[in-house]
């Protein structure tokens, strides 16, 4: 929650859109003194970026193509790469994007003197400003090539890293059943946050942090992903979430900082993924006692909202709306499966829309039945299928969305973009088939294997069956169970 | 999901498509008998079985009928992308031979 609004390009992570209004994403944005989160306009956003890294900068009065490249690219300067260079690059990346705020012609760096003013910027404007690594790896393109494919795969090495840790973050959610075990609902009710915080700093700190660390020196930046997931949990301020922890983040990091682009490591870094969050959330559950003062990881918690619904509005960089009050909160979005990277112009969360700034509708709660993804269709049987669709009527489920997993097999049916887990069970067409005792045995064996809900359908079933399941389940706890047909 | 249970200890968590495929290849290729082709069904609407609640020779031509046709579908399937249906079939079935062994070793 913040008073003022976000500063211009603000950089964000996007990780879903609000149920029933896809319009407005989901943002997290790391500030310098604090990490924000809530929903932005979608046209708000810009996801098409150069490269993971880029970010957009506002051409003020003064400023030249010579002083940005200072500012960004001083210490990457080397032979056969001089300020010129970046100069061009800056003016190659701005051309191909089709941005205004940068014209002329390119530097020749061969020159000694002449041609230092061949690129002008146009204040007003905003122009991206690539990594260092990016602008290396443009080398043989600028000032006069073309990005071939050739180029394009050097470009994207470099940036695979960031997209595969990424990935190994915003996929975790596929892999609950056979690693989160009995910590599966802790993580779960605090997914959301930790991936939005997680995945929203890689892509910050991407460009200072990792790309200057090899797969051994992560240990440091393992430490600070796990304060930031204890923050997630509540426990902001602890000291430490064990060797368990260190150990699982340090793999989670090595293995899909080595992926290069595998999908099969990319989903045994998710594994480790949520084997640091079980450890942490070990260590969070059990965490009591005075909260220290660990710098921004300790601002989170502070800066999570309660869940509710709060629309976010870009507003150019002015002051669009009434400061945001605290009680208002951000009803979390699911992650996508890329966790696309985004640029927000003038981010302003608030909790009220009053006085504009912005336009467009301000999202309602959801009122729609649940949506069924294709996926369901393709890989649900036609019994689970109905069952899905069953659910996704029931009230509690209005404005989800429910998908079932591509192979390997999860362990569940289906999952909303809530991230939560269902294992559906019955089918009334086969009822002749019923056997209590086996029925009833079922029943708590699905109750066990960590889902968040086990979903019982005894549509088609008879009413003496049904009587006798309505018996049983009455006796158990009621919050994993989602009864359908009685 | 369906829950194959062949004691207390040793269960068979698998999907119903899993499930419903090794099953009618397993009476495809006679496997497992015509007889036993109602125990397909019974799996579907009780959410899957436990072999100690039904009669012991039933339960004994159901192990050896599956433990048969898994390993013949193995042999068959060979290599295969794990990301793929043919992937989560064949990580299924190594699993229920996994379970039976272990089961059978107990």
């Amino acid at each position: 929650m913040i008073d003022d609004p976000l500063p211009p390009a603000t950089r964000v992570f996007v990780s879903g859109t609000y149920p029933g209004a896809s319009q407005w994403v989901y943002v997290t944005a790391f500030l310098p003194d604090q990490i924000v989160r809530g929903y932005v306009q979608y046209f708000r956003v810009t996801m098409d970026l150069p490269e993971p890294l880029a970010k957009l900068h506002e051409v003020k009065s003064g400023d030249t193509a010579e002083k940005l490249a200072v500012q960004e690219y001083k210490s990457s300067v080397r032979d056969g790469h001089d300020l010129r260079y970046y100069e061009n690059v800056l003016l190659f990346v701005n051309k191909e994007r089709g941005r205004a705020g940068i014209t002329g012609t390119y530097q020749d760096p061969g020159l000694l003197g002449g041609g230092a003013n061949n690129i002008q910027l146009i204040a007003g404007h905003r122009i991206w400003l690539v990594s260092p690594a990016y602008a290396h790896a443009l080398e043989g393109v600028v000032p006069d090539g073309s990005l071939t494919n050739g180029v394009y795969a050097k470009v994207k090495r470099f940036v695979q890293h960031v997209v595969d840790i990424i990935k190994s973050v915003t996929q975790s959610p596929s892999y609950f059943g056979e690693v989160a075990g009995e910590y599966a609902q802790a993580i779960r009710d605090h997914l959301p946050e930790i991936i939005g915080i997680i995945a929203g700093f890689i892509a910050a700190e991407a460009a200072s942090a990792f790309l200057a660390a090899t797969p051994t020196g992560v240990s440091q930046i393992a430490a600070v992903l796990i304060q930031l997931a204890l923050a997630a949990f509540g426990a902001a301020g602890m000291a430490e979430a064990g060797i368990e922890a260190a150990k699982h983040a340090s793999q989670w990091l090595t293995l899909a900082w080595s992926a290069k682009g595998k999908d099969e490591q990319i989903a045994a870094a998710s594994r480790e993924f949520l084997r640091m969050l079980v450890s942490v959330a070990m260590a969070a559950l059990a965490y009591t006692g005075i909260k220290g003062n660990l710098g921004k990881a300790v601002q989170i918690e502070k800066a999570l909202p309660p869940i509710g619904m709060v629309p976010a509005v870009a507003g150019g960089g002015g002051r669009v709306g009434p400061a945001v009050s605290a009680g208002t909160g951000v009803k979390l979005g699911v992650p996508g499966p890329a966790g696309p990277l985004g640029t927000a112009g003038g981010m302003k969360m608030e909790n009220n829309n009053k006085e504009g700034g912005g336009g467009g509708e301000k999202p309602k709660r959801p009122t729609e039945d649940a949506i069924l993804d294709d996926s369901i269709a393709k890989h649900a049987k036609p019994a689970e299928q109905a069952t899905a669709g069953r659910v996704a009527k029931q009230s509690q489920f209005k404005g989800r969305k429910f998908a079932a997993p591509p192979p390997p097999d999860p362990g569940f049916d289906w999952i909303d973009d809530l991230g939560r887990t269902f294992d559906a069970m019955g089918d009334g067409t086969k009822a002749k088939y019923f056997k209590f005792d086996q029925f009833k045995e079922s029943i708590v064996h699905h109750l066990r294997k960590g889902n968040t809900y086990t979903v019982i359908d005894m549509t088609g079933y008879t009413a003496e069956q049904i009587a006798q399941v309505r018996a049983f389940v009455d006796t158990l706890p009621a919050d994993k169970i989602i009864r359908v047909g009685f | 999901m369906l829950s194959i249970r062949f004691d207390d200890e040793h269960e068979w968590w698998v999907s119903d498509q899993v499930f419903d495929r090794l099953f009618t290849s397993a009476l495809a290729h006679g496997q497992l008998a015509m007889a036993l082709e109602e125990w397909r069904d019974v799996a579907a609407a009780n959410g899957g079985f436990s072999m100690s609640g039904i009669d012991p020779g039933v339960a004994r031509d159901l192990t050896a009928g599956l433990r048969a046709a898994a390993s013949a579908e193995l042999a068959r399937l060979d290599v295969v992308d794990l990301q793929t249906d043919d992937g989560t079939y064949k990580a299924s079935l190594e699993k229920l031979l996994a379970i039976m062994k272990a089961n059978q070793d107990s």
